[in-house]
């Protein structure tokens, strides 16, 4: 049996079966299939034909087809559970030291992890702190 | 058993996904493991396999659904957990196991040491350096010693630990970038090959921690599972010897990843500038530089004032 990517499907119209056994094409279907080909610019239809089964039909010919694929929309995008988790290496950063500031009149010298919002300021001569190497 | 078996997406699908292959294949082998032993009598009794044959044969559609869609919570809410789990494999450990850690790392000292000699030209005879054999040994030790481990005081108490450890230490590290930092926004600005290698090998390494983790904790409840099961308690070796190999298969995993964020830094690392609008280095001097720069911004927040963006017009004109 031919397998068919839901992906690839298309502009191809879906036409569901409204009699007939479940799975089985019925007179009917295919020729509501036919008039849908004849009525439109489809080369085919594929026609649910219930119980998971699907007929592909064209203007001379019908077969059961296997539908596969068809990833969901989320997963289309690359939003699945777990598609961003190789964003995170899981360590910690390596390359990096404390920040030495030091006042541009004194030997005062202060150490942080982090750049301050609020620059500190040298007890001595009531300067600003400048970052030492600041164009590393 | 068969019923259990219907809980098993096809091939295709289950190892399609990343959520499949990481958190839901190994959270269903270890339920179905532990079905069986606690359908088969344990740990009330003697653990009987026909016994647990009949019972889980017995079961009906709807308690097969719960138990699938059981499996299914649990893998999802195990899968926040992967991260935590493979920095817990790598050595990352509280700090009343420091004795622990410290014992790890010296362990890892030694047999970096042991490499280090190996890779040591220095220490070849008159004899050896003529020989091409002993010169490949000094070659290969150094290949391992730099895609293993990092520098001694780096040292993390697990193989796994190191070898991560060592792509984090020099895979940006000769452009002045550190590798933790400028991960998650190189990462987004790769091209899709690239991007197909380093998932594939992420996932690689986290199936493998993970079927290591729960292979260890399957053989933990399986002891006392079959405590009163006789010559049945040997099972407990069959999680056992799976986590083991895992382990090792994740310590591979984590090298071949490595290899994988190198090369994402050799070969897309100008793509950064470019999306930050920020003008390509002229040299790699230049280059060290900016990196260093964009690394401090980022980790520390120390500004980066005096630098001027440079906007492309797109072909409708609109700056990008």
């Amino acid at each position: 049996m031919e397998s068919i990517d839901r992906d690839d499907l298309g502009a191809v119209p879906i036409l569901v079966s409204q009699e007939g056994f479940p799975g089985e094409l019925s007179p009917t279907d295919a020729a509501r299939a036919r008039r849908l080909i004849r009525s439109s610019d489809a080369a085919a239809v594929l026609v649910a034909a219930g119980a998971g089964a699907f007929w592909w039909v064209d203007a001379v010919d019908q077969q059961a087809v296997r539908l596969v694929g068809g990833r969901t929309a989320a997963a289309k995008d690359g939003f699945a559970l777990g598609t961003g988790d190789g964003a995170t290496v899981p360590g910690v950063p390596l390359d990096w030291d404390l920040l030495t500031f030091g006042c541009p009149r004194g030997d005062t010298t202060v150490l942080l992890a982090r750049y301050p919002t609020e620059p500190a300021r040298c007890p001595t001569h009531d300067l600003p702190l400048e970052l030492q190497d600041a164009g590393r | 058993m068969s019923g259990l078996a219907e809980g098993v997406p096809d091939l295709d699908s289950a190892t399609g996904s990343r959520f499949s292959l990481v958190s839901y294949l190994p959270t269903y082998a270890a339920v179905a493991f532990l079905a069986v032993l606690v359908a088969g009598g344990a740990p009330g009794g003697r653990f009987d396999p026909a016994r647990a044959h009949d019972r889980l044969a017995a079961l009906g559609g709807a308690e097969l659904a719960a138990v699938v869609l059981g499996i299914v919570l649990l893998a999802v809410v195990l899968h926040p957990l992967q991260l935590p789990l493979v920095q817990l494999l790598e050595g990352y450990w509280p700090g009343p196991l420091r004795w622990l850690t410290a014992a790890g790392v010296s362990r890892q000292r030694t047999r970096r040491s042991a490499l280090e000699s190996q890779a040591d030209a220095s220490r070849l005879s008159a004899r050896q350096r003529d020989d091409p054999a002993a010169r490949r040994a000094v070659l290969e030790a150094a290949w391992r010693l730099r895609r293993r481990f990092p520098p001694a005081d780096l040292l993390l108490p697990t193989a796994l630990g190191n070898a991560l450890r060592a792509m984090e230490y020099d895979a940006g590290s000769a452009y002045g970038a550190d590798t933790v930092a400028w991960w998650p926004r190189l990462y987004v600005v790769l091209g899709e090959q690239l991007r197909a290698v380093v998932d594939d090998r992420r996932d690689q390494l986290d199936a493998t921690c993970r079927l290591g983790a729960t292979g260890a904790a399957v053989a933990v409840v399986t002891v006392p599972l079959l405590w009163r099961s006789g010559w049945w308690l040997a099972v407990a070796l069959v999680p056992l010897a799976v986590a083991v190999v895992s382990y090792r298969a994740a310590v591979t995993a984590a090298v071949a990843y490595g290899e994988a964020v190198r090369t994402a830094f050799d070969l897309h690392r100008f793509d950064l500038p470019t999306h930050l609008h920020l003008g390509l280095p002229g040299t790699p001097a230049e280059e060290l530089t900016t990196n260093r720069r964009l690394t401090r911004f980022w980790l520390q927040g120390v500004p980066m004032s005096d630098v001027a963006f440079e906007h492309q017009p797109d072909a409708g004109g609109h700056d990008h």
